[in-house]
């Protein structure tokens, strides 16, 4: 005979942060990715030590482009916390507007990425040090592209009748991710951009 | 009317009785009849059982070649088939054996198993566990369609470069070897994250993090060696393909490349990967063993920190691959004491099971046979693994025939052999029939002499110098006889496969009905009927011992209070598995499919152009909007 | 050119094995070769015979007859499946094959096994590594055997009260606990004892190779053995290495094109050849002999036939050898001018069956 002896019709049927499983989810999804961004940079800093002729072959980067994605990119991280703080008040409205921010700083994001892109001095056949750059850089843009279509499609929802109860807690969880964008950039730069001039 | 409507959102498990609430909920969790309602099914127990028999369709395509292998190898001289064949069928074999098989199967017995397991209706992201299978079926498809149509990969499943290069292995067989490889790991992948999820938010309230099966603890371990093992063949892979395809340099030396960096991207996922397969063989053991020793298994702490320490131990030993490489000293001998270190959790499992049969009462059942199977089998692979840490010994035996015995020693003795242990253990609870126990015993013999026939001698031919990956040898090594009685082994051992399919068809239709618990087992599934119905419990169970089939009576505590109309599923917390939302969990959803079927044609297409990546990945990203969508305006309450 | 003919003195049976051993190596070899072949061979290491038989063949250069050799190769490649199930059973199932297992098994323990077989070591590094593996061997299976001893009479125990049900938590007893804290114990113990050996062996094995007396070049190709003699007087062989007996040889292995492993099992372990590397090993062949090996690494489509032969010579007779290569006739420049062609099938055994049919 079964007895019940706890009742969860009282619960709700969403939360914020950790206590969701998309949250879980995505962190899953930033765990392995991170382990290919580690990886990647794994297989660039061996060639570096092993191959003979990597200082000839590593040319630096120009700064431009990348400094000014950085800095972007690394302010986005304040719009990025606010919308997690609306998104968990359940302000529509703010959560609105700064998911309009967040769409327009991707776009300006991914023009960033493909001026950096066009900007390399080296192309991925020239040798592995432009193999490298190229699989870096593109492998980071994938991840950019990915979360701006995310943010895009969310802004529209937040726009549509979609805008209410679980859709926060998806913002909230775009907003997480985005951190990893941000976050798996930082040493990325550093390799790309300043071991060489080191 | 709209009162109706609404009405019937609230009905709760709590106002009906059983026999409604079983029909209800069944309604609600069901999947649709028709092609369509087949294809967008989310129900995790149909998925699994697609999974279940897609591996070992791909075992069976396996072993196929495997034969043709032994065929050929039984004389010397032989020309049953010619070099450039066997160098297919060897890559084949690996590739569908490890790729196809070994990890999709272990995933496949989990994404059924550990939802009911854990007292759950569905596993986590339903949808992605769809969308993962199709991904699995059609790269596997992808694969042999291209080997039915004469594109074949023969760099062997490790494609080394530069040989796997398009200077010196013209035609697509690597290419598609390689995209294989990427799209299937995204199968791989998305299962670990869903059984990850599964098992830390949607315990049954009650199972606390000690009262976790050791089946579910070893199936999240394993998720975890996959979520950090497989990116690195997916970097890999996709730098092969690129490097055929636009040039890239990285494995070039003379451009600044390494073709070492291949081995070593490749082996720091191959290493966990021997791991990844073997591990849910350690699943089955331990629900088996403890079932049929009427005993929990020994030293429940010990175990899970065991499994734990291989994790970790599993990324540590991948240069043992690469002992003949020319490596440094120093860094070699630290791989060598990495790698015996890893024989001592392995020990003291082996330890921890045995200890239970010893207090427990033995039933020596088809299954419980086939594990002892398993531990004459394993323990002798895993002390020959022990030499092979040795980088002396290794560089005598190290792609000899002798790696050879070593590897089917801890892969059919770790994975296979458990895991006929497993369907014949399970599979009352997907029929709800049992299986022939006096053919399950003829089975285990043929398996046993067969195996150890075939394997046994491989040991001796690789001391005596016989090289893996030879089509043919000269009669004047002495070769002969011993690789004659290989191959008559591989026939019994292939028999014993065709006498488990019969007894299984035959046990489908006619078999003893075996109720919801034939075994007396302990663990949640046994609760569920057999098969379960589309909603695994009627009402959740509340978790109060590791055993909980042994510990309560008929008196099961449960969970009151979720919606019947709606898929709704307890989401607890991590440790303490206390309720503490009502999640909706995915309907099904014809997108999963669709999504998969673009994602594999980009694939192919990218093959032959690098824009097929630009056009697919448009394509891909409208279909998986169309997924996400929302389709009711469900959460408004 | 036949520059490289078996001389008449080269002892090809350094170990007389007892009678039925023998019959391991001649049972395969027996259906190539006459009746004579047979009557003789009461040695491990028979391959005298067809070499005396095929000169021409057993010592192919890359210059002799490579032409020959690719119509092998490509032959090879046409053949094609229907005929193939009567090809498989062209010779009946050899039943003497089968019969002289129980003699493998003493053979293994003899260490009589064959001119490519890594427990019949004729070389200073190769003893060390068979030593090794008997240790390894020997330690691992009494672990092997105490936990199949263990596992049986977990399962043959007597037990106190038969048809208790079952229990969700038994009390740990005591003893069990002993024999946990004695398993994990020994493991670590027996474990750390090995590793040490295995670190003590690969210094053995990697020993450095200061007083090399002879530096030979192999460079690996698709899918045959490039050959170089260093030093002033250089010359050039394939598939051929010949080194005086009990002087260290310094052999330095780079490819030029995919990665080969080079394996002589009498000698010493293998090592890679890998493309923008250069790897080095030492030999040193303690007794006269013909020593086979076989490329170790997967290199492509006939990497079944990529074999290679080291003849161990007395000092003397490697000297007159080696003066009659280095001459002017010989340089490597003169080589050079060769064409390199690929000789997929020039083993001896090779060679032979492809003759034989
Ligand atoms: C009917 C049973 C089987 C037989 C007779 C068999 C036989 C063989 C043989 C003879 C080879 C060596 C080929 C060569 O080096 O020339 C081989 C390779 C291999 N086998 Fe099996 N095998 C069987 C089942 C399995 C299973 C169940 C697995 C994995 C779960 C497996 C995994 C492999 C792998 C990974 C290779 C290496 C392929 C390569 O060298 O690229 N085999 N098998
Ligand atoms: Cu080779
Ligand atoms: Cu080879």
């Amino acid at each position: 005979m079964a007895r019940s002896v706890i009742d969860v019709s009282g619960l709700p049927t969403y939360a914020f942060g950790s206590r969701v499983t998309p949250w879980w989810g995505t962190f899953s999804f930033c765990l392995l990715e991170g382990t290919g961004f580690a990886l990647g940079i794994g297989g660039y800093l061996y060639l570096a030590v092993t191959n003979k002729d990597w200082a000839k072959d590593a040319v630096p980067l120009s700064l431009l482009w990348s400094a000014l994605f950085t800095l972007v990119l690394v302010v986005s991280a304040l719009p990025n916390f606010l919308i997690k703080r609306a998104a968990m008040r359940e302000s529509l409205r703010s959560v609105r507007l700064l998911l309009l921010i967040m769409s327009a700083i991707g776009l300006v994001l991914i023009g960033l990425r493909i001026m950096e892109f066009s900007a390399l001095p080296v192309r991925w056949s020239d040798n592995a040090y432009g193999s490298f750059v190229w699989l870096l850089l593109g492998l980071h843009g994938v991840h950019v592209l990915t979360d701006v279509a995310d943010t895009l499609v969310l802004t529209v929802l937040m726009f549509t009748r979609h805008g209410t109860g679980k859709r926060f807690s998806d913002a909230e969880d775009n907003a997480f991710y985005w951190y990893f964008v941000v976050l798996s950039w930082l040493p990325l730069y550093a390799v790309l951009y300043w071991l060489p001039r080191l | 009317m709209s009162q109706a409507v609404d009405e019937r959102h609230e009905t709760r498990d709590t106002d009906l009785d059983d026999e409604e609430l079983r029909a209800r909920l069944s309604k609600t969790w069901g999947t649709a009849r028709g092609l369509i309602g087949i294809l967008s099914t989310v129900d995790h127990k149909i998925i699994g059982i697609r999974y279940i028999v897609t591996a070992f369709v791909f075992l069976l395509a396996g072993g196929i070649m495997a034969i043709i292998m032994r065929l050929q190898l039984a004389r010397p001289d032989s020309h049953f088939v010619d070099a450039e064949l066997y160098n297919q069928l060897f890559t084949m074999h690996g590739t569908t054996m490890m790729f196809l098989f070994g990890v999709p199967v272990g995933e496949a017995f989990a994404v059924y198993l550990v939802p009911l397991m854990v007292g759950t209706r569905n596993i986590a992201f339903p949808r992605l566990n769809a969308f993962s299978y199709y991904v699995y079926l059609f790269g596997g498809l992808m694969l042999w369609g291209a080997f039915a149509l004469s594109i074949r990969p023969d760099v062997g499943w490790f494609s080394y470069v530069p040989l796997a290069n398009l200077n010196f292995t013209p035609g697509k067989g690597p290419d598609y070897w390689a995209q294989m490889i990427t799209f299937t790991e995204v199968a791989a992948l998305a299962v670990s994250v869903e059984i990850v999820v599964t098992v830390l938010k949607q315990r049954a309230p009650g199972m606390t993090l000690d009262r976790i099966p050791l089946f579910v603890w070893t199936m999240l371990v394993h998720s975890f060696i996959i979520i950090f093992a497989m990116p690195a063949i997916m970097l890999a892979s996709s730098m092969l393909i690129m490097e055929r395809l636009v040039g890239t340099q990285f494995f070039n030396p003379d451009a600044g490349g390494d073709p070492l960096l291949w081995q070593h991207l490749f082996w720091f996922f191959g290493h966990p990967e021997v791991y990844i397969i073997f591990l849910p063989g350690t699943a089955f053991v331990s629900a088996i063993v403890a079932t049929f020793s009427r005993r929990p298994v020994f030293g429940y702490l010990p175990m899970v920190l065991s499994l734990i320490a291989i994790g970790f131990l599993s990324f540590g030993l991948w240069v043992h691959h690469m002992f003949v490489t020319g490596l440094p000293e120093i860094g070699a001998a630290f791989f060598t004491a990495s790698s015996m270190a890893i024989a001592i959790p392995n020990g003291v499992q082996i330890f921890c099971w045995i200890a239970t049969l010893w207090d427990g009462k033995p039933v020596l059942k088809t299954p419980l046979i086939f594990v002892l199977g398993f531990f004459f089998i394993f323990v002798a692979g895993g002390l020959s693994g022990v030499m092979l840490a040795s980088v002396p010994i290794d560089t005598q035996v190290h792609d000899t025939y002798f790696v050879v015995a070593h590897f089917h020693y801890v892969l059919i003795g770790g994975t296979v052999f458990p895991l006929v242990a497993a369907v014949y253990y399970w599979f009352p609870k997907v029929t709800g029939r049992l299986m022939d126990e006096r053919l399950g015993k003829w089975q285990f013999v043929l398996a046993f002499s067969g195996f150890n026939i075939t394997f046994f001698p491989m040991h001796l031919l690789g001391l005596r110098g016989m090289p893996r990956r030879v089509y043919t040898y000269p009669a004047e090594m002495g070769w002969g006889g011993l690789n004659l009685l290989a191959s008559a082994g591989a026939l019994l051992f292939f028999a014993s496969f065709l006498l488990m399919l019969y007894n299984m068809m035959a046990s489908a239709r006619s078999g003893a009905l075996a109720g919801d618990n034939p075994w007396g087992a302990d663990t949640l599934e046994w609760a569920a009927s057999s098969p379960p119905r589309p909603q695994n419990f009627d009402r959740i169970p509340c978790v109060t011992s590791g055993s909980p089939l042994w510990d309560q009576g008929d008196d099961r505590a449960v969970v009151g209070g979720l919606k019947v109309d709606e898929r709704e599923l307890v989401v607890t917390s991590i440790s303490e598995a206390r309720p503490d939302i009502r999640e909706e969990s995915p309907a099904p959803s014809i997108w999963p499919f669709l999504a998969a079927l673009v994602t594999a044609l980009a694939f192919i297409g990218s093959i032959y152009t690098p824009w097929a990546i630009t056009w697919g990945s448009s394509v891909v990203a409208i279909v998986l909007v169309a997924w996400f969508w929302p389709k009711t305006i469900e959460e408004n309450v | 050119m036949h520059f490289r003919r078996p001389h008449e003195t080269w002892n090809f049976g350094t170990a007389a094995c007892p009678g039925p051993l023998s019959q391991l190596w001649r049972v395969d070899a027996a259906k190539q070769k006459n009746a004579a072949d047979q009557a003789e061979g009461e040695e491990c290491r028979n391959v005298e015979a067809w070499f005396a038989e095929n000169p021409d063949i057993a010592f192919q250069t890359h210059g002799s007859a490579p032409s020959v050799l690719y119509e092998a190769l490509n032959t090879e490649r046409d053949r094609r499946v229907p005929d193939l199930v009567f090809r498989l059973f062209r010779r009946a199932p050899n039943w003497r094959a089968l019969a002289s297992l129980p003699a493998a098994a003493g053979a293994l323990v003899s260490g009589c096994t064959g001119m490519q077989s890594a427990l019949d070591p004729h070389g200073e590094r190769a003893d060390a590594l068979a030593v090794l593996f008997w240790i390894f061997t020997a330690v691992l299976g009494l672990v092997w055997l105490v936990t199949m001893a263990g596992l049986f009479f977990a399962l043959t125990r007597r037990r106190d009260s038969r048809g208790e049900p079952a229990q969700a938590r038994p009390a740990v007893k005591r003893p069990m606990r002993i024999a946990f804290a004695a398993m994990l114990t020994s493991t670590v113990i027996i474990l750390s004892g090995l590793a040490v050996l295995s670190f003590d062996g690969q210094r053995a094995v990697y020993g450095d190779g200061a007083g090399a007396a002879i530096t030979i070049s192999v460079i690996g190709h698709q899918w045959w053995w490039q050959v170089r003699y260093e030093g002033n007087n250089g010359f050039e062989t394939a598939n051929e290495i010949r080194i005086p007996v009990g002087s260290a040889v310094d052999i330095k292995l780079t490819t030029s094109d995919v990665i080969h492993s080079f394996w002589i099992p009498s000698l010493a372990g293998k090592l890679d050849l890998i493309p923008g590397k250069s790897n080095e090993l030492h030999i040193q062949a303690d007794k006269p002999g013909v020593y086979r090996g076989q490329c170790a690494e997967f290199c492509g489509q006939q990497h079944a036939h990529m074999a290679i032969f080291v003849e161990a010579l007395e000092p003397s007779e490697f000297e007159r050898w080696r003066a009659k290569q280095a001459a002017p006739a010989r340089t490597m420049a003169h080589l050079a001018k060769q064409s390199v062609v690929a000789s997929a099938a020039s083993s001896p055994f090779a060679a032979l069956s492809e003759r034989s049919r």
